[in-house]
């Protein structure tokens, strides 16, 4: 069993812990004379409480993507541990992966490209069962339509190709899809980027209700504060490779320590930043 | 839909009738007839040559014989061939049989060799199975033909138990059918070997980038992320989104069938299409090379043929459009 993990008083205790995690991405040409290193994650160390949201923002490069998809076991960190429900998930053996899995689900950005465009939005929802629990079709199926009615959809669109769905409609599947093998904590990753203003503001909305109607930890990666502060409780801020500054999103947006938190909020459209 | 394909067959006929008029232009501006050679023998006299001449129309103005063949045609009798004494057409068809023989084992054989190769090598990238596909792949390109059809002869005729040449042994009429079977592996062996060899690496090439193009893509991430195995991943999402690439180029390989071989059919002695229509070259068997000429074309369009109806039914990006 992993460490003790510190829990204060009258807060629930962390379900997701991450220490000193680095991951370099080895770049260029085959050979090794033209090759270089890419410090996507530099001794990245932060905690997640269970029914907490944790936004990670950021500007393009920052790392993001590279944590989010560790923390998925999608990309393997060079150094460091995670640990999620007391277990190193970096030391896990692949059947005991495999169950992990379920725990941990992402929402890509885009949801078009990260959908096989030769299922349909039933059994592009539902192949998780199949993978996960051996159901039968017919079992999976109503599962999946329930899915559907929870995030919104139409069970009449189920089988219709995902390239047929509206960009909103898209990113509802996806969530269905994240959701459907009941995970504790789903990573959203730009999910709501890309989408209309007032799109966003319903899915944002939906991820809200789900999230406490399903008591889900939420990591949302995007690189919108105003949407990262409508969404979450705490933020941490990325830059090159590295968490520069953490806390509340009250305490942060209020009194940004870091000069890069501050550029970031100086940028957003209408903090009147833009005026000096 | 049904118009796209009644429009491409139609095209594709239009362009058997460009072909053979064609043929039949640039044949009229090679020196020399069927009988020139004939003309070298003392014995035999101008007249005589000039009677055979006229008998078989040789003198003709071009749209005459352009007409008279497509009557032949027809009739399915392709044309005359001057040097066989005989219609055409049998004679092509024992060919082309033995040629589609040859070259058929060995797009099969390349084809079900390179797909799990190739797949195998992406899914593995940057590891062994991908060294060796890579190192395969280059070793194989690098070697011409010629040189490695050479070689295969020479380990013919080194081991003794493969034959040289040919595609049957003298007293193949009296076998019985096993040995029959045998006689015929035998003689097919190396060639096959050696032009399967010519269009593996390209296969195997082809298969790997197109797997790993789409082994990269989000949705092949997306899967990962629910803990789909990786032989599921391989034969479910994978292999079918990596299929329009390979299925275009399949479509190149049945196009190539009766015109890929005529190298190989000559070291071996193959008696195939290829090596007919070298022979109808140099004798100037006007028919026969016209013929060849059209039934390769005619593979080669129905080749892209059906690979257009492959991409219509495994496609549902195409469909939609
Ligand atoms: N698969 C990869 N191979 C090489 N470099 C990568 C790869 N993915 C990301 N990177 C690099 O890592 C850095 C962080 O990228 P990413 O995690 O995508 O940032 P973000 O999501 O914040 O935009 C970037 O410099 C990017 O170029
Ligand atoms: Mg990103």
């Amino acid at each position: 069993m992993g460490p003790e993990l510190p829990s204060k008083a009258g807060q629930a205790p962390s379900l997701l812990k991450v220490q000193n995690l680095t991951k370099r991405y080895v770049q260029g040409g085959w050979f090794s004379r033209h090759q270089f290193e890419v410090t996507a994650l530099e001794n990245v160390s932060f905690a997640l409480r269970r029914g907490t949201t944790l936004a990670l923002v950021g500007e393009s490069g920052s790392g993001k993507t590279t944590l989010g998809r560790c923390l998925a076991r999608l990309v393997n960190p060079n150094s460091g541990e995670i640990w999620f429900e007391g277990r190193n998930l970096l030391a896990l053996s692949s059947g005991a992966l495999l169950k992990a899995r379920r725990q941990i689900q992402l929402v890509f950005q885009e949801s078009a490209a990260a959908m096989n465009p030769r299922l349909s939005a039933v059994e592009i929802v539902s192949e998780p069962l199949l993978i996960q629990e051996r159901l039968r079709r017919k079992e999976r199926r109503e599962r999946a339509l329930a899915m559907f009615e929870r995030v919104g959809l139409s069970p009449l669109w189920a089988d219709r190709s995902p390239l047929e769905f509206s960009g909103g409609q898209r990113q509802r599947l996806a969530v269905a899809r994240a959701l459907i093998l009941d995970p504790t904590l789903l990573i959203l990753d730009e999910a709501l980027s890309g989408l209309d203003l007032s799109i966003q503001m319903h899915m944002a909305n939906l991820l809200l209700a789900l999230q406490s109607s399903l008591s889900l930890t939420y990591l949302f990666i995007s690189h919108d504060l105003r949407l990262a502060a409508y969404v979450a409780t705490e933020i941490a801020v990325m830059q090159r490779g590295k968490i520069v500054e953490s806390g509340s999103v009250v305490d942060v947006f209020s009194n940004p320590k870091h000069s890069h938190t501050r550029l970031l909020i100086d940028t957003i459209p209408g903090s009147g930043g833009e005026r000096v | 839909m049904a118009r796209y394909f009644a429009r491409r067959i139609l095209s594709s006929l239009l362009l058997l009738v460009s072909v053979s008029i064609l043929s039949f232009v640039l044949l009229e501006f090679a020196p020399g007839d069927f009988y020139e050679t004939l003309r070298l023998n003392p014995r035999v006299s101008e007249a005589t040559v000039n009677a055979l001449r006229s008998q078989h129309g040789v003198n003709s103005s071009l749209p005459v014989r352009y007409f008279r063949w497509v009557h032949s045609v027809s009739k399915g009798e392709w044309g005359y061939s001057l040097a066989y004494d005989s219609p055409a057409a049998p004679i092509l068809w024992t060919r082309a049989k033995n040629t589609l023989l040859l070259t058929g084992t060995a797009m099969i054989l390349a084809w079900i060799i390179a797909i799990p190769f190739g797949t195998w090598g992406a899914a593995r990238r940057g590891k062994a199975p991908d060294w060796f596909v890579r190192g395969t792949t280059s070793i194989l390109l690098a070697i011409p033909d010629l040189v490695l059809a050479l070689l295969l002869v020479l380990c013919a005729v080194r081991s003794g138990y493969f034959p040289a040449g040919g595609m049957v042994s003298f007293d193949f009429s009296e076998m019985s059918l096993w040995a029959k079977f045998r006689d015929l592996f035998r003689h097919l062996f190396l060639p096959c070997l050696c032009l399967a060899a010519s269009s593996f690496p390209v296969l195997l090439s082809h298969t790997r980038t197109a797997v790993l193009e789409v082994l990269e893509s989000p949705f092949i991430t997306a899967a990962r992320g629910y803990g789909i195995p990786v032989r599921r991943l391989l034969f479910r999402h994978a292999l079918p989104a990596a299929a329009n690439p390979l299925i275009s180029l399949f479509g190149v390989s049945i196009g190539v069938l009766l015109s890929s071989s005529v190298l190989i059919e000559v070291i071996f002695g193959w008696p195939g299409l290829g090596q007919l229509l070298l022979e109808a070259i140099l004798q100037r068997d006007f028919f026969l090379v016209i013929d060849s000429a059209m039934l390769a074309t005619a593979f080669l369009v129905s080749g892209n043929l059906i690979a257009d109806v492959l991409l219509y039914a495994c496609d549902p990006r195409v469909r939609a459009n």
